[in-house]
C-alpha cells in the first residue's frame, strides 16, 4: 500500500539518525514506512547549524493545511552552548522567518542532547554522567553501536521512567516526545525520573 | 565480507584498487567504471565456483584497450572468521593462439597459503605448513584449482572461501524479462534477475523461516500482499503466484501470476526477498540500480531496511545508483566515488566538497561534481 509519511525527522548527523531510526522502529513497529529523514548533507558531526536552518520551513510545512498531515522531530546537539540558548535559537529562527513561534500542542518536537548525544549513550550504557558544557563522552566507533542504548531507552520508556541520574536533556527529550510526538498531556517536571 | 578488490588490465580497470565497507554505494558518471567493478566480481565467482573455463570467463576482449600487456591480475581480500583471505588470479592471454591460461592462482589465510597454483602445478602446504615438492601436483591451466580442489581435512578454510564466493549475488534487476514459470531450482540468481522464479523455488525450499519474514516485510509494501506460492504447473514446472487480498481480513484473495504484477511490484518482491531471505547467512549483495522501476516513496523504506541489516552485520551490500534518493541517503557516509577520463583508467576519487550544506549531495552531483 502507498507509503504515508507521518513523521519528518531532521538530524544534524548520521549518529542522530541512527539513534532516532532505531528508537522509532522499536517503539512504532512499521515506522520505516512512516518516517522520512532529512539529514545534513555534510554527514557525521559537522553540521551544527543545518537543522536550525531547516526549522522555519519545517514549521511552515507542518502548518500548511494543503500538505499531508505529519509530525516533525528535530535533533541538534547543545555542544558548548546551553540548553536554553539552543532552544531559544529555534524561536528566533521562526521570528526571523516572520512566522509564529512553535505553539503548545503543535506536533513539532525538538530534542537537544547536552553536551551531545554521547552523554545520553554513556548514561544508557550504565555510566554515571554529568551534563556540562565541557564534559564530553566517547564517540561510538560505529553509528550502529547505539543499538543497545536505544533498546535500553525503549525499555525505560515502556516502564514510564528513566533510571536515576538521567541527564536533564534526556528527561526533557522524554517529556517532549510524550507531549509532542505521542500527543500525551505534557508531563510535570520530574515525572520522567525514577 | 568483501574488503578490497585489486584489478589490473580488465576493461577500464588498470592498477585499480577499491575498498568496501559493510554498506557501500558506488557513485560516478556514466562510463566511470562502476558496473565494471561488479562485473569483475561476478566473473571471479563464475570462474571459482561456477567452474567455467578461463577463456570463457575472461576472454581476450576484456583486456584494457590501451594496455600492451596480455596479462590480467585480480586480487580479492575478504574478511572472514578469524582473519583475512587473499585470493589472487593471474591470467596470461596468448594473442597468436587466441587462448588464455591461468599462470598463477592462490588462496591464503592470514598470509598462510591454503593452495597455490603456479607453472602448471598445484602446491599444497604440507602438514607443518611446508611446501615440499612432494606436495606438487599437475593441474589444468584453464580451470580454477581453488574451485576444483576438494575441501577436506585441514582445508576447511577453503570450504569457507568457496561458500563465501557462492554467496556473492551480483544483480541488476530488470523486471521485463521476469516471468512466472519456475522450470527448475537455481541456486544462483541471474545478473538481470530473469530466473527469479527458479531462484525463489530454490530458496523457498531451503529457508522457509526466512521466507515468512519476507512475506511479513512485503505486506505493508504491496497493497493486499499475502504470500508467494509455487503450485505445480505440469512437466516438473512450478508457477510463481502471488496472493493478493482485497482487505485486511484476507477475504476475496486473488491468486495472480507473478508476471501479472507491475514492473515495480515485481522488483519490490525481488529486493525484499534479497534482503530478508539472505540475512544472517554471510551473503554479499551487489545490486546495480535497485531503484529502477520503484515508486519514489518506496526507495527510502527499503534503504532503511538495508542499512539496518548491513549495520548489524547480517549482510554486506554494495550498490550502484544514480537516484537522488539513494545518493542523498547513502552518499555522504557510504559513497565511493569513481571517475575516469576518456581512454584512461578508472580511479577512486575524493567526492564532492561538502562545504556547502545548502545543496543536497544529489544536487551537487546533478550540477557536475568533478
Amino acid at each position: 500500500m502507498p507509503r504515508k509519511v507521518a513523521l519528518v525527522v531532521y538530524c544534524e548527523d548520521r549518529q542522530h539518525w541512527a539513534f532516532i531510526r532505531r528508537f522509532l522502529e522499536i517503539t512504532r513497529p512499521g515506522a520505516y514506512r512512516e518516517i522520512r529523514p532529512k539529514i545534513s548533507p555534510k554527514g557525521r558531526g559537522a553540521a551544527e547549524n543545518w537543522v536550525l536552518k531547516q526549522y522555519a520551513d519545517a514549521l511552515r510545512n507542518y502548518r500548511n493545511k494543503s500538505r499531508p498531515k505529519h509530525q516533525v522531530m528535530l535533533m541538534r546537539d547543545v555542544d558548548a552552548s546551553s540548553f536554553g540558548e539552543r532552544l531559544s535559537q529555534f524561536d528566533r529562527a521562526s521570528d526571523e522567518a516572520s512566522i509564529k513561534k512553535r505553539q503548545p500542542g503543535e506536533r513539532v518536537a525538538i530534542f537537544l542532547p547536552a553536551r551531545n548525544i554521547e552523554t545520553w549513550f554513556a548514561y544508557l550504557n550504565g555510566e554515571t554522567v554529568e551534563e556540562t558544557r565541557t564534559r564530553t563522552y566517547r564517540k561510538l566507533d560505529q553509528e550502529s553501536d547505539c543499538a543497545p542504548c536505544v533498546e535500553q531507552l525503549a525499555r525505560m520508556c515502556g516502564e514510564g521512567k528513566l533510571r536515576r541520574g538521567a541527564p536533564p536533556s534526556l528527561e526533557k527529550a522524554c517529556d517532549e516526545y510524550n507531549a509532542r510526538v505521542k500527543g500525551k498531556v505534557p508531563a510535570t517536571a520530574g515525572s520522567a525520573r525514577r | 565480507m568483501l574488503k578490497k578488490l585489486t584489478v589490473d588490465n580488465f576493461r577500464c580497470l588498470e592498477e585499480f584498487e577499491i575498498e568496501f565497507g559493510g554498506l557501500s554505494l558506488l557513485l560516478g558518471v556514466n562510463g566511470a567504471g562502476k558496473s565494471t567493478v561488479f562485473e569483475v566480481i561476478q566473473r571471479l565467482c563464475d570462474f571459482v565456483v561456477g567452474h567455467k573455463e578461463v577463456d570463457e570467463v575472461f576472454p581476450r576482449s576484456t583486456i584494457t584497450r590501451w594496455q600492451k600487456s596480455a596479462n590480467q591480475i585480480f586480487d580479492l581480500l575478504i574478511d572472514g572468521p578469524g582473519g583475512v583471505y587473499d585470493y589472487t588470479l593471474m591470467i596470461a592471454h596468448h594473442p597468436e593462439r587466441g587462448t588464455a591460461q591461468v599462470f598463477h592462482e592462490s588462496l591464503t589465510f592470514n598470509e598462510h597459503p591454503i593452495c597455490v597454483f603456479e607453472n602448471g602445478k598445484l602446491r599444497l602446504p604440507g602438514p607443518s605448513g611446508s611446501s615440499a615438492k612432494k606436495n606438487d601436483f599437475p593441474f589444468d591451466r584453464s580451470l580454477s584449482v581453488v574451485g576444483r580442489l576438494s575441501p577436506r581435512g585441514r582445508r576447511d578454510r577453503l570450504s569457507w572461501f568457496k561458500q563465501f564466493m557462492s554467496r556473492l549475488i551480483v544483480v541488476g534487476p530488470f523486471s521485463h524479462g521476469i516471468g512466472s514459470i519456475a522450470h527448475a531450482e537455481d541456486a544462483v540468481l541471474d545478473a538481470d534477475g530473469g530466473n527469479f522464479p527458479n531462484w525463489y523455488r530454490h530458496i523457498s525450499q531451503e529457508r522457509q523461516d526466512l521466507i515468512l519474514e519476507v512475506f511479513d516485510k512485503l505486506r505493508p509494501v504491496i497493497g493486499g500482499f499475502r504470500s508467494l506460492t509455487l503450485p505445480e504447473g505440469g512437466s516438473d514446472q512450478r508457477l510463481l503466484r502471488v496472493k493478493i487480498a482485497r482487505d485486511d481480513k484476507q477475504k476475496k484473495v486473488i491468486d495472480y501470476s507473478f508476471e501479472d504484477l507491475s514492473d515495480g511490484e515485481r522488483i519490490l518482491i525481488i529486493l525484499y526477498t534479497l534482503l530478508f531471505a539472505n540475512r544472517g547467512l554471510g551473503y554479499a549483495l551487489l545490486i546495480d540500480e535497485p531503484d529502477n522501476f520503484l515508486a519514489l516513496s518506496e526507495i527510502q523504506p527499503w534503504l532503511m531496511e538495508l542499512q539496518d541489516l548491513c549495520d548489524d552485520g547480517e549482510i554486506q551490500a554494495l550498490l550502484i545508483s544514480h537516484h537522488p534518493e539513494v545518493i542523498d541517503y547513502l552518499g555522504p557516509e557510504n559513497g565511493i566515488w569513481l571517475k575516469r577520463k576518456p581512454n584512461c583508467p578508472t580511479e577512486v576519487a575524493a567526492g564532492p566538497d561538502a562545504a556547502d550544506e545548502s545543496l543536497s549531495l544529489s544536487e551537487v552531483v546533478a550540477r557536475g561534481w568533478e
